[in-house]
């Protein structure tokens, strides 16, 4: 049985398909994908990551190369995806060890050479929990069947999806739930400056 | 007067799928309203929160899967476990079966020998009744045992028929059958080494029966079968009885010859052994 992602194409086209199914099957199969595992795990070890570090930086890795693939700002010519997403990943761990104060001047060098090649702002952490925290305080106020359909919209599932996972009468119920959700997160940012500040630096 | 305005217009707004006169509304309604201002601002941060929801997401969806491949990891190590300790479980047993096969198999024993009629020609009056050996014995001693109460000793007092004059009292033969009869077997067979060739059936005889006595049975066997060779013999049966008593002293290694023996002793219907060879082979087949 032929695989479904046999080339770096299949998988591009797959990221950008709009439809979630397919999204899901690319994003699944780099996830798994032994060798990429591996060599995320060889960068990261070798500059002093613990197993849970190289799991953390093969989920940012993933996110960050999915949403530079959604802003074509990966450029396929330049890279292999492999390699491409084990330099993110080598990347975000020397930034996080470098905001830890730990041999800043042993990745100096390196981590410059990096950042032109992954479009990752070396001076910028990249901090996941911190984002992580930021959501929760942004969707606090709206509820958690909110949090889940605006979660579900944000990867382009349709309304019918949408009403079947999140038990909907039809898609036209879940469309009115959605606008509401939305309203309700818009009027709940337009009441904090100091959140709708944050998301803007980002 | 201040439209109130909804998301689907602000979306249109930032869209620019407002109409000029709708636009130039909404830029005066914006101007004096500041929270119009935020909810705008709010908007257009929308697609952020829509990123971070996203990497919320993939983040869930990552755990997920994460626990699948640990799941069919285990999985899999659970078979291979289930399978090595089968593998171990039949391994054993069959340890266990094959010991047991070993333990419970016998020693394979002789059965009793029975003489079911007295042979018309008898060396002596009586008849010789064997009787089982011991369960317990090893096949040696089995052998041994049968062959021991198979043995008819030979009444050298009366001469071979066809044998020349009695010799002298000096004589080697009249020596050694005195040493003989004596239970001095080595001293009977020192004398009997150099047979005189006039007499040489009685040497051979003499000499056959002497080697039983000492327990050179495969000699004894060769001087019974070298006695049969002479023509004329009223012994000839007697020595084939030695011979078969002589293989039965050398069991196992002796089996097939011995049954020839038997068989053909058993099928010649004047011979007064037949019966006793016939049980014989019987008890040697089981």
């Amino acid at each position: 049985m032929k695989p479904e992602f046999s080339t770096d194409t299949d998988l591009l086209d797959a990221l950008r398909s709009k439809a979630p199914e397919r999204i899901n099957a690319a994003l699944k199969h780099l996830f798994q994908h032994e060798k990429l595992r591996n060599s995320i795990r060889k960068q990261v070890s070798g500059m002093g990551g613990d197993a849970t570090e190289v799991k953390e930086m093969l989920n940012q890795a993933l996110i960050v190369f999915y949403h530079q693939v959604l802003d074509q700002t990966y450029q396929p010519e330049l890279s292999s995806i492999q390699t491409y997403i084990v330099r993110i990943a080598a990347q975000m761990y020397y930034t996080k060890r470098r905001s830890e104060n730990r041999r800043v001047a042993m990745y100096q060098r390196s981590a410059e050479s990096v950042a032109s090649d992954t479009q990752l702002d070396p001076e910028r952490a990249f901090d996941m929990a911190h984002r992580k925290a930021l959501l929760d305080e942004v969707l606090g106020s709206i509820g958690e069947k909110c949090k889940k359909l605006l979660k579900l919209r944000s990867f382009d599932y349709s309304m019918a999806e949408i009403a079947e996972k999140l038990q909907y009468k039809s898609p036209d119920v879940a469309k009115m739930a959605a606008q509401d959700c939305r309203k309700k997160l818009n009027q709940y940012l337009a009441e904090r400056p100091d959140l709708l500040a944050t998301l803007k630096s980002l | 007067m201040n439209q109130q305005y909804d998301l689907e217009d602000m979306e249109d707004y930032l869209g620019g799928r407002m109409s000029d006169s709708d636009r130039a509304a909404f830029d005066t309604a914006l101007a004096s309203d500041p929270e119009l201002q935020k909810r705008l601002e709010a908007l257009q941060v929308e697609a952020k929160v829509d990123r971070l929801l996203r990497e919320d997401l993939l983040l869930e969806q990552f755990d997920i899967w994460e626990k699948e491949s640990a799941d069919k990891t285990n999985q899999k190590r659970r078979r291979l476990l289930l399978v090595s300790a089968v593998i171990i479980l039949l391994g054993l047993l069959s340890l266990l079966l094959f010991r047991t096969t070993q333990v419970q198999t016998p020693v394979k024993e002789l059965p009793p020998i029975k003489v079911d009629s007295t042979p018309e020609q008898s060396k002596t009056p009586e008849e010789i009744a064997l009787k089982p050996g011991p369960t317990t014995q090893s096949p040696d001693k089995t052998w041994a045992e049968l062959a021991k109460k198979a043995f008819i000793e030979e009444d050298f007092s009366q001469r071979l028929m066809g044998a020349g004059n009695q010799g002298k009292p000096t004589d080697p033969l009249t020596q050694a059958l005195k040493w003989y009869t004596a239970g001095k077997y080595e001293t009977a067979l020192s004398l009997l080494q150099k047979p005189d060739p006039g007499r040489m059936e009685e040497f051979l005889y003499l000499r056959a029966y002497t080697y039983y006595h000492l327990q050179r049975f495969e000699k004894a066997e060769q001087d019974f079968s070298e006695f049969r060779k002479f023509p004329v013999s009223d012994r000839k049966m007697d020595a084939q009885w030695g011979e078969v008593c002589c293989m039965l002293q050398q069991m196992p290694a002796v089996a097939p010859r011995l049954d020839l023996l038997l068989k053909e002793m058993e099928s010649s219907p004047d011979n007064p052994y037949a019966d006793r060879a016939r049980a014989l082979r019987k008890a040697l087949r089981r």
